[in-house]
């Protein structure tokens, strides 16, 4: 079920380090979700500490390994961990998180905040 | 250090220095901040992933916090405008608004008036409404509730309560003001797909 993909994935070629890895980290999921599953400040525990030791090019990886592996608890996790990490944010602060650079015209970029002028109140501060 | 004064090609060196070293120590901190364990400059982590994966991650956002990532790139807006789950309520458009709803509906309403004009999406999975209107913005709710109609929600809640007791009177709605809703709205979408329709006063 969960697993096959797994067994086929280790089947594959690539088994370089940084796959293992990710892996270590993937695979354990379904265990302490299990342990975790009632408490959901535990589990909100997990994800901080997850989020301070796990640098966002590894959170990708993170992402991209549970998707592959088509492990759904695993991938909407990781999902939430990333939405809760920028929410309440502003542009800047998500832009950076991301290290994500604009494809706005100068003036396009503009023009939307100014028509989503409601939605950028109250932003905490970077 | 000497107590000769640096002549001006080692002052601007210095100065220069300086400088990297501010950027350097702001990037620190930011990365601490965020909690990220060992960084200075960011490469792109995000555009790598596939779409429905970034539509996923915008899924858990509220529905402001979803538009403000439409400003990061084309991409982003694309996929936060055809968002599945549309929830327009105080929390989802602007927490800090201001009591009763009455007199900030203008806000609250030009807020989805707005984004349902930005929406590119052919599909809607559920529409909820959840504020005090009544029939002085009849027009708009008959639209809102044809367009999650159309899109082919399978679940559509309207409650005229924003859940804050504002509709006491004075403030209120009287009887012959509120909402009526019409069962005709519902005629016009060509494949019927609500399966659940909740309506609340």
């Amino acid at each position: 079920m969960k697993f096959c993909t797994v067994k086929q994935y280790f089947d594959d070629e690539n088994n370089n380090n940084v796959t293992n890895g990710i892996a270590t980290t993937v695979i354990p999921l379904p265990n302490k979700h299990l342990k975790i599953k009632a408490n959901n400040k535990e589990m909100e525990q997990y994800e901080q500490e997850l989020l301070r030791n796990v640098m966002p090019q590894e959170l990708t990886k993170l992402i991209l390994a549970a998707n592959y592996l088509n492990f759904k608890e695993a991938l909407d996790f990781f999902c939430r961990t990333v939405a809760n990490a920028i929410q309440n944010k502003s542009v800047d602060y998500v832009r950076k998180f991301f290290g994500l650079e604009s494809d706005f015209e100068p003036g396009e970029e503009e023009k939307l905040c100014k028509e989503f002028a409601w939605s950028f109140e109250g932003v905490d501060e970077d | 250090m000497g107590s000769k004064l640096p002549n001006n090609g080692e002052k601007l060196r210095l100065t220069s220095m300086q400088l990297e070293d501010d950027m350097e120590q702001r990037d620190l901190q930011f990365s601490q901040k965020v909690g990220l364990s060992t960084c200075t400059r960011q490469e792109d982590i995000i555009s790598e992933l596939p779409t429905d994966v970034l539509s996923s991650i915008l899924s858990y956002l509220t529905l402001r916090d979803a538009v403000k990532t439409s400003v990061l790139s084309h991409r982003w807006t694309r996929i936060c405008a055809s968002r599945l789950s549309l929830i327009f309520d105080r929390h989802n458009i602007m927490p800090t608004l201001g009591y009763p709803c009455l007199d900030y509906k203008h806000i609250f309403v030009g807020a989805v008036n707005q984004f349902l004009q930005f929406y590119e999406g052919t599909h809607v999975v559920s529409f909820q409404l959840r504020f005090c209107l009544g029939m002085d913005c009849a027009n708009n709710i008959d639209q809102w509730i044809s367009f999650a109609n159309k899109m082919g929600a399978e679940n559509i809640t309207i409650c005229f309560d924003c859940g804050w007791n504002c509709l006491g009177p004075p403030s209120g709605y009287k009887r012959e003001e509120m909402y009526v809703f019409g069962s005709e709205l519902l005629s016009q979408a060509t494949e019927f797909k609500l399966n659940c329709l909740r309506l609340q006063a």
